[in-house]
Parts: structure tokens; C-alpha cells; sequence
């Protein structure tokens, strides 16, 4: 980064042995080491420069080869962004304004699939989607107007013929003059996004519906709690209704067995019937007996 | 008729007037709302009491034809 601070150093310090000069950059404060500034500034050696009579705090102007010097220095920095640019994991091109592909980074490559060879001096249509070609003409005119397209969601094709999710961002390139002369995109593909997305989206469904099905049951189910409530009530009160009811009918049983059963019935007989009718008689009133025990039995289990 | 067999004559038509009665509520018991067990049961007590009331019948007038 110092080559590129070096403009119109101040000697501040030479060594003792006059091995190196130290210099005091103006504008930045730092100290560099002559040996740098000797080769960048003057084109010449430490030795040489050693040779010219520099004081300490004497002003060094740029030789002349200085200008040439700035213009290795933008060289350096354009290679530097574009070397940066290639390495980015974006994808980045740019294009003319008729839609030709002017450069093409391994981060297109690698998204896209094709190789730079392949691709610059094609037109960009070829990444779009055929219900989408209409996307080329609308950003360039977008360009010429000098906008700036930000995080377009949109889809592109790549050359397995796959279409992708992604977002593009595009900005106007111009020449020295500031005239527009192309774009230059990024592109960020968001496919595994947009398939998490849609699952999360699917999940959500899913939970929804189970939810739904959750309140539809839990309410069902209020609703049989409160049914099973009523029926009960309902119960209870048939219960104790058929409780009365058999009841008098179990009290009426009762009353005949106990009839029935009267001894003294049977002594009277003795003496007032024939043995034969009363043995008739008495053969009747087993069978009432039998028959009014077991309605007492049947009518207490109804109760 | 003795005194004694008018008491058990009476005897039998208090039984009767028991068993009438018996019948008449298993009578009205099944027009109400019943389940269908208490209606097969309550309808079985029921044929029974008629049948009752003609055995009772029958008693009285075996009495009755004693003396």
C-alpha cells in the first residue's frame, strides 16, 4: 500500500551509515523507506540518490517520471480490482448497451456454467428465461437513464438449460468522458433460498392444518363433553322418574306376596274348603306367589 | 255363608282389587316412554296381572260355589 503514498516525500532522517533515507510522507505522516521511494519516485537507485546532496528537511520534488509513475499506480489498482473481482464468488459481468457480454468473472462462470471464452461477445438474452427476454431491453433502457437496479428478484437460465432464482444488481458503466457505455451486473443466486423457502412455506401449511384440525377436534370435543353432561343430567332424571314409577309397581307386589303368604288364609280354607278346591286354591296362589316375587325381583332391577 | 268364609272371600277380592290395581299401572306404564328392556319387562308383568286377575276370579268363585 505505500507505493501508492509516496507523492512529494520530505527527507526527515538520514542513517548513520547512509545505508537507507528515510522519508516523511506528506500527506499520510508515515515514514518510508528510501530505498522504496528511490526506485518508485525516481526511477533510480539508492546509491544514485545517495550520490545527490540531500538534506534532512529538504523537500524531494517528483522527477518527471513521475506521471508515468501515476499511471503505473491506476494500472496497478485497475489490476488490483480486477484481479479482486475475479476472485469474488459473485457472479459479475458487464455488457454494452446492446446486451453484448464486455466480461465475465469465475463467479459467472461457476453460477452460470459457461466459461468466459464462451460467453463474452454473446448476448446477455442468452441467460434469460424465454417468458422473460423482455427484462434485457428494460434494464438497459434503465441504464441509459443512469438508474441503478437494485436486488431484482428475477430468474436466469444457466447452460444446463436449469433455471435459477436470483438477484441482480446493475449499475451503469462509463468511459473516461462519463459517457454510459454498458452495465455492469452482480448476480446472487437465491435458488436454495427460494427452496427453503418454499418448504418452510409447505411446513407452514402443514402446521396450519394440523391446527386447524386440532381446534376442530378440541371444539368437537367440548362439544361431547357438554352432550355426555346433558345426557347424564337426562339420566338422572329418567332414573329417578323410573325409580317412582316402578316403585309403586314393587310396593303393589309386595302387598300380594304378603297376601299371599297369609297364614291365616290357608287355616280358613282348612276349614271352610273341600280339600280338593283348596288344593286347587293353594295350587293357584303358588303360582301367583312365584309370579309376584319374580315381578318384585324384575321391577327393583328396572329401578 | 260363614262368617269365616265371607272373611276369606273378602280376603281374595282385597287380593283381585290388588292384582286390578297392579295391572291398571303396568297398563298406563307401558304408553309412557320406556326403554325397550322396560317395556319387554313391564309388558311381561302386565299379561301376568291379567292373568292373575282370572286365577283370583276363579278363586272367588270356587269359594262362592262352596257354599
Amino acid at each position: 500500500m505505500q507505493k501508492n503514498d509516496i507523492s512529494k516525500p520530505k527527507v526527515v532522517k538520514k542513517k548513520a551509515d547512509d545505508a537507507a533515507i528515510l522519508v516523511l510522507h506528506k500527506k499520510t505522516g508515515k515514514i518510508l523507506d528510501a530505498n522504496i521511494v528511490a526506485k518508485r519516485l525516481f526511477k533510480k537507485s539508492i546509491k544514485e540518490l545517495r550520490k545527490e546532496k540531500i538534506r534532512i528537511g529538504d523537500t524531494v520534488s517528483p522527477t518527471a517520471n513521475s506521471a508515468s509513475l501515476e499511471i503505473d499506480k491506476l494500472k496497478n489498482e485497475i489490476s488490483e480490482y480486477i484481479e479482486l473481482i475475479d476472485l469474488s464468488s459473485n457472479a459479475m459481468f458487464t455488457k454494452d448497451l446492446n446486451g453484448k457480454i464486455t466480461s465475465w468473472n469465475s463467479g459467472a462462470q461457476q453460477m452460470y456454467g459457461y466459461k468466459r471464452d464462451e460467453i463474452v461477445g454473446k448476448n446477455i438474452s442468452l441467460l434469460l428465461p424465454v417468458d422473460r427476454k423482455n427484462e434485457v431491453s428494460e434494464i438497459l433502457d434503465r441504464i441509459r437513464k443512469n438508474e441503478i437496479i437494485q436486488n431484482l428478484k428475477t430468474k436466469r437460465v444457466k447452460k444446463d438449460g436449469s433455471v435459477i432464482d436470483v438477484i441482480l444488481s446493475v449499475k451503469a458503466v462509463k468511459d473516461v468522458a462519463g459517457n454510459i457505455i454498458g452495465a455492469a451486473t452482480i448476480t446472487l443466486d437465491i435458488s436454495q433460498a427460494k427452496i427453503q423457502e418454499n418448504e418452510m412455506a409447505e411446513k407452514i401449511g402443514e402446521l396450519e392444518k394440523i391446527n386447524k384440525l386440532m381446534i376442530g377436534r378440541e371444539l368437537k370435543m367440548v362439544e361431547l363433553k357438554r352432550e355426555i353432561v346433558e345426557l347424564k343430567t337426562k339420566h338422572t332424571q329418567v332414573s329417578k322418574a323410573s325409580d317412582v314409577r316402578f316403585q309403586e309397581g314393587v310396593e303393589l307386589e309386595e302387598k300380594i306376596v304378603e297376601s299371599l303368604d297369609h297364614d291365616y288364609m290357608l287355616m280358613v280354607m282348612d276349614s271352610t274348603l273341600s280339600r280338593n278346591k283348596k288344593n286347587i286354591i293353594v295350587g293357584y296362589l303358588e303360582v301367583l306367589l312365584l309370579d309376584s316375587r319374580r315381578h318384585e325381583k324384575a321391577l327393583e332391577d328396572l329401578s | 255363608m260363614n262368617l269365616q268364609t265371607q272373611k276369606l272371600l273378602h280376603s281374595f277380592e282385597e287380593l283381585y282389587l290388588v292384582e286390578k290395581a297392579a295391572h291398571d299401572l303396568y297398563e298406563k306404564q307401558l304408553m309412557d316412554n320406556l326403554s325397550a328392556h322396560e317395556r319387554e319387562v313391564i309388558q311381561g308383568i302386565h299379561d301376568d296381572e291379567e292373568r292373575h286377575m282370572k286365577i283370583v276370579t276363579k278363586i272367588i268363585n270356587l269359594i262362592k260355589s262352596e257354599t
